[in-house]
């Protein structure tokens, strides 16, 4: 008997968390995936478009969604989460310039071996070189399919994909 | 005969050679430092990535040409690694994996220890890996913890501290201290890692640290936020700067 009021909360927890979903499918069974499906939606563009995406630009953009940092010299690289890397200047650390953007798409990660540059672009690892004074990047190596591809910020899957399509972001649902 | 016993001789003495400018400049700063949430580390010519469940494995003998060379399956919610000397420590949300890199293409599991699901960074030094664990468990109810192991004996981590935290995240070592991204940035003096004292906090809410010589770099959503440490004062931060988000 002691039970009952927690199991009762617990489910109560259980149907609010879902809540979103209650009037978007009632007839699916499957709630989960539902709410993942309506909610995000995965942006997806042809292998042949996506690997031209790569780029440097001389402009810097304003951080907008920060993700993760990387260090090396006098440079802070600040990751777009799954469109690049702000490329700052940190010479001094008491007056840092934002000085270029590093268009990577679907990327999250950057690691850095002498003067070679590996990010994740999607699906793919590329191994590139720049020269954020010059404005000049050159894409040493590119390996399609070295990573699964995107999964939504729910964790889920999307499993419509065809071969030569990449997933590079997850965009809310405008009609939902 | 004896051609080829010179080449033999050469032979080896180029491979000799190789390894220990391989050695040499591992200790050079030809690498920078990524934050504790990071996926790809290099340890000597070979980068690591670890991606949902996987540890990819990629020689970069030649720097602008990276081979995959291979790719093991280490468990599922894999979302960190952490390279210190011949070891990767793998965070995942159900535990730490603990894997040798001796020989660098044929990563060796060691140990692991297993927990709550919660997002889970990892860093380590010679003795010691720290590990927090953040999670919503639904309900209202959060797993919010430091966790301390000593891993002097790598196949065998021991869990000698566990203490609560508000929503800890990104964490790096600074000398005896350990900075953790919690609801403040809190700085612990481990030195005696059994008993962690919270020595001075920094209100800034991010979620992931680099610590570059004496410099604190601090991300968050709204800033990235710069400090000068001094390690004979440790209480003793300055604000460099910060670029508003």
């Amino acid at each position: 008997m002691k039970m009952k009021p927690f199991v009762m909360l617990m489910l109560l927890c259980f149907s609010l968390s879902f809540q979103s979903c209650w009037f978007l499918n009632p007839e699916d069974d499957d709630i989960i995936l539902t709410q993942v499906e309506d909610y995000y939606e995965p942006v997806i563009m042809q292998r042949s478009n996506f690997e031209n995406t790569t780029s440097l630009q001389s402009t810097p953009e304003v951080i907008v969604n920060s993700g993760k940092i990387y260090v090396k010299d006098n440079y802070i690289f600040v990751n777009e989460r799954n469109k690049g890397f702000h490329i700052i200047n940190n010479t001094d650390p008491s007056n840092p310039q934002n000085v270029a953007f590093l268009n990577v798409l679907g990327s999250s990660d950057l690691t850095i071996k002498g003067e070679s540059i590996y990010v994740n672009n999607a699906t793919d690892l590329l191994a590139l070189t720049l020269d954020p004074q010059n404005g000049t990047m050159e894409i040493t190596k590119r390996i399609p399919n070295a990573f699964p591809q995107l999964r939504s910020p729910f964790g889920a899957y999307f499993y419509g994909i065809q071969e030569n399509e990449i997933i590079v972001d997850w965009t809310i649902n405008e009609n939902n | 005969m004896k051609k080829y016993i010179i080449l033999l001789v050469v032979g080896l003495m180029l491979s000799c050679d190789s390894d220990s400018t391989s050695n040499s400049d591992s200790a050079s700063n030809d690498t920078g430092k990524a934050g504790s949430l990071a996926r790809f580390t290099t340890y000597n010519d070979y980068l690591y990535t670890v991606d949902n469940q996987n540890l990819n494995v990629f020689s970069i003998v030649n720097r602008e040409e990276p081979v995959k060379v291979n790719e093991l399956i280490i468990g599922f919610e894999i979302e960190t690694l952490f390279n210190y000397k011949e070891y990767l420590y793998i965070g995942s949300q159900n535990g730490m994996y603990i894997y040798s890199v001796q020989n660098p293409e044929q990563p060796e599991y060691l140990s692991d220890v297993q927990h709550f699901t919660a997002c889970d960074p990892v860093v380590a030094n010679a003795t010691h890996a720290y590990v927090t664990l953040h999670a919503d468990i639904g309900c209202g109810t959060t797993i919010n913890i430091l966790e301390i192991y000593d891993v002097t004996d790598v196949v065998n981590p021991v869990l000698i501290s566990s203490r609560n935290l508000t929503k800890p995240i990104g964490l790096g070592l600074y000398n005896d201290y350990l900075i953790v991204c919690d609801d403040e940035v809190k700085i612990f003096d481990v030195s005696d890692p059994e008993n962690s004292v919270l020595v001075h906090a920094i209100n800034r809410d991010a979620f992931d640290v680099i610590i570059n010589n004496d410099t604190l770099i601090l991300i968050g959503e709204n800033g990235l936020y710069q400090y000068s440490l001094n390690p004979n004062s440790i209480q003793n931060t300055e604000e460099l700067s910060t670029i508003n988000i």
